[in-house]
């Protein structure tokens, strides 16, 4: 995992070097606890952890190149078939969250039901169809009628 | 007296106990389901939370955290498979005793087991958790921040892969707890102009993202795959009382080592289920017969891991410092709804602690009543399928974070931390460490604040107070265990799974 660990502290080392500069722009107020204290000592602390991390990370790959396991090294990757796969759930989950009240909640949720049941591999149109649309409608009846809770209107509901 | 009548009326009566029985039934679904837990299924119901109340909430809650851990030996003993992380250890023994025909004795012993363990913890909780609860009514500020440092270190030393991952993740917890009005000085921090982000983050979408959308993500993995399969028929479940007499040696002790273990902060079940399952094989005189299908190495990781449940209740109820991840993401659930934790909440909200006692224990009876009369029912849910399954849940998920706020931005965040979830869960960092760090950060920074108002800004006064130096020498102890543990350990392991 030395590769997954240097990329992730280096995400973590870029997030607590903005935020702490961001402290910069806070208020400094004469009070006992100052808005700037808490986020500077959480910011740090996360600074030397993703360091740290980030050490270790190049530790490890350096032992793994020289050991010459390449088996060793993919371990703990994602494979492209999942990548493609995760990427085609992430859109559709964002496509139904940005659809969710041009086109309502009666259009858009069944579509993201069954976009997910096709990523996760049923083909069955028979199966797919009943399943996203009785969903939604048990969805709809619990949150709507025993809940009351507005949910995104369309043009046909 | 009185209050007890009134409890009882209460949990009793016919609609709240009907909640109680359908939070037990879903725990038991949730955790017969590989891939889902505990956490999982309270996450799914927090949506509903404002509308049933603290009181009614909480015994849900109860019954889902109960129900899992026997809903998780479905699986183990079935399909080779843990319903539940804590419920690894029941595979030893559970499915080799399934092979030989027997998978109805061995869902009736882990039944037993996880009832009697059930039952010591929710004894154990009610009478330890006012005690300590009166301790720390004496807590100042200072003594809570010292606490909380506590909590999230310990939390954040055992939990994960390694110690700086743990860490990490409780300070991007921390990071993400920054966002929004500090609210000692009303200053909106990190909110980039966007007048949304001045209430911070909202706290719902994130606890759905991490637990619950992050494994719709991870099941992609297994997409395609088919499911695993079971025919034997569940027969015999109910033990003969000659078979439980030779159980209960193991079943008491298994269950008292699950509350002592519960209570240490950022243990829980899976822990205890594999200490226990050790312990009983030191203890037998046969243990070449472990894994091969012994009933006492059933017995003994249920009792313990549903024994945790109990004992992991009473910190989260008497310190606001969760025992494991699915009290973690109670603690959420409560300060969602705007009820805190802590020793306030025994003498200001009475009647929330004392039904959660009760129905805390009746939820074990339910269980176990459940579990005889529908136990061929259980084992179906196993036949759903995943492509099925997985949309619904990520629908209800959808739905129920919209439902939370009337607002898109909060599944924009759901999504996010859906994302960040799976991550986290994939590359050995700690769920249970960032949601505490989410949690706790706005409060210990109010203490730390409050602390130093009543000390004039004098920092020194913070290590002044025994019982704070005492929190943070635990935490100080708690890292340097969790250094020398994994630098004993070649090739370190998972010592908390995350669900």
């Amino acid at each position: 995992m030395g590769a997954s660990d240097i990329v992730f502290s280096a995400i973590l080392l870029l997030l607590s070097v903005l935020f702490f500069a961001l402290t910069f722009s806070f208020p400094k107020l004469t009070i006992a606890l100052s808005p700037v204290v808490f986020p500077r000592f959480v910011t740090a602390c996360l600074f030397i952890f993703s360091s740290i991390l980030m050490v270790q990370g190049i530790r490890k790959r350096m032992a793994d190149r020289t050991k010459e396991e390449p088996e060793k090294r993919v371990r703990g990757r994602l494979d492209r078939p999942f990548t493609v796969r995760f990427l085609l759930l992430a859109a559709d989950v964002l496509l139904y969250v940005w659809l969710l009240e041009p086109i309502g909640y009666v259009i858009a949720t069944p579509l993201c039901i069954a976009g997910v049941m096709l990523i996760f591999g049923d083909r069955r149109w028979y199966r797919i169809a009943p399943v996203a649309v009785l969903s939604t409608v048990v969805l709809y009846a619990f949150f709507r009628g025993v809940f009351r809770v507005p949910l995104p209107r369309s043009f046909i509901w | 007296m009185d209050a007890l009548i009134q409890v009882l009326a209460y949990v009793f009566s016919p609609v709240h106990f009907l909640f109680l029985v359908c939070g037990t039934a879903a725990g038991i679904v949730v955790g017969a389901i590989p891939g889902l837990s505990g956490s999982t299924g309270i996450v799914l119901i927090l949506p509903f939370l404002p509308a049933l109340g603290p009181t009614v909430g909480l015994l849900v809650m109860s019954g889902i955290f109960c129900g899992s851990m026997f809903g998780g030996s479905i699986a183990s003993i079935l399909i080779a498979t843990p319903g539940t992380p804590s419920a690894a250890a029941t595979v030893l023994d559970g499915y080799p005793m399934a092979q030989r025909g027997e998978a109805g004795r061995a869902i009736g012993i882990a039944l037993i087991a996880s009832t009697i363990g059930g039952i010591i913890s929710s004894l154990c909780m009610i009478f330890i958790s006012p005690q300590l609860a009166t301790i720390a009514l004496q807590f100042g500020p200072d003594e809570y921040f010292a606490l909380m440092v506590f909590g999230l270190t310990v939390i954040a030393s055992v939990t994960g892969t390694s110690l700086v991952k743990g860490l990490m993740s409780g300070f991007f917890g921390l990071l993400v707890g920054l966002i929004g009005l500090d609210e000692v000085s009303g200053y909106a921090r990190y909110s980039f102009g966007f007048p949304i982000l001045m209430s911070g983050l909202p706290l719902l979408p994130v606890l759905i993202g991490v637990f619950a959308i992050s494994h719709v993500f991870s099941e992609l993995e297994n997409a395609g795959k088919a499911l695993k399969r079971f025919d034997q028929k569940i027969t015999g479940v109910l033990p003969t009382w000659r078979e439980l007499k030779q159980l209960l040696p193991v079943i008491l002790p298994s269950s008292v080592l699950g509350v002592i273990l519960g209570i240490i902060p950022g243990t829980g079940g899976s822990i205890a289920s594999f200490m226990a399952y050790n312990e009983a094989k030191r203890f037998s005189k046969d243990p070449d017969s472990f894994g091969k299908g012994n009933p006492v190495g059933i017995a003994a990781p249920e009792a313990a891991n549903n024994g945790t449940t109990g004992g992991a209740m009473v910190p989260m109820l008497t310190l606001g410092i969760p025992g494991d991840v699915v009290t973690a993401v109670m603690l959420g659930a409560l300060v969602l709804i705007g009820v805190r934790p802590g020793p306030l909440l025994f003498t200001q909200h009475p009647e929330i602690v004392n039904s959660l006692f009760v129905g805390f224990l009746m939820a074990q009876f339910i269980m176990l009543g459940l579990g005889l009369a529908t136990v061929r029912i259980w084992p179906r849910v196993l036949l759903v399928p995943t492509q099925v399954l997985l949309p619904l849940i990520l629908a209800l998920c959808l739905i129920g974070t919209f439902s939370s706020g009337n607002s898109i931005f909060d599944l924009f965040v759901a999504l996010a931390f859906g994302v960040i979830g799976f991550f986290v869960n994939k590359y050995g960092f700690s769920p249970a460490a960032l949601i505490l760090g989410v949690i706790l950060g706005p409060l210990a920074e109010r203490e730390l604040g409050a602390a130093l108002i009543i000390a004039h800004g004098d920092w020194a006064q913070l290590f002044r107070s025994p019982l704070a130096l005492v929190f943070f020498g635990i935490s100080l102890l708690s890292v340097a265990y969790s250094m020398l543990r994994l630098s004993r350990a070649k090739k370190p392991k998972s010592v908390l799974p995350s669900g």
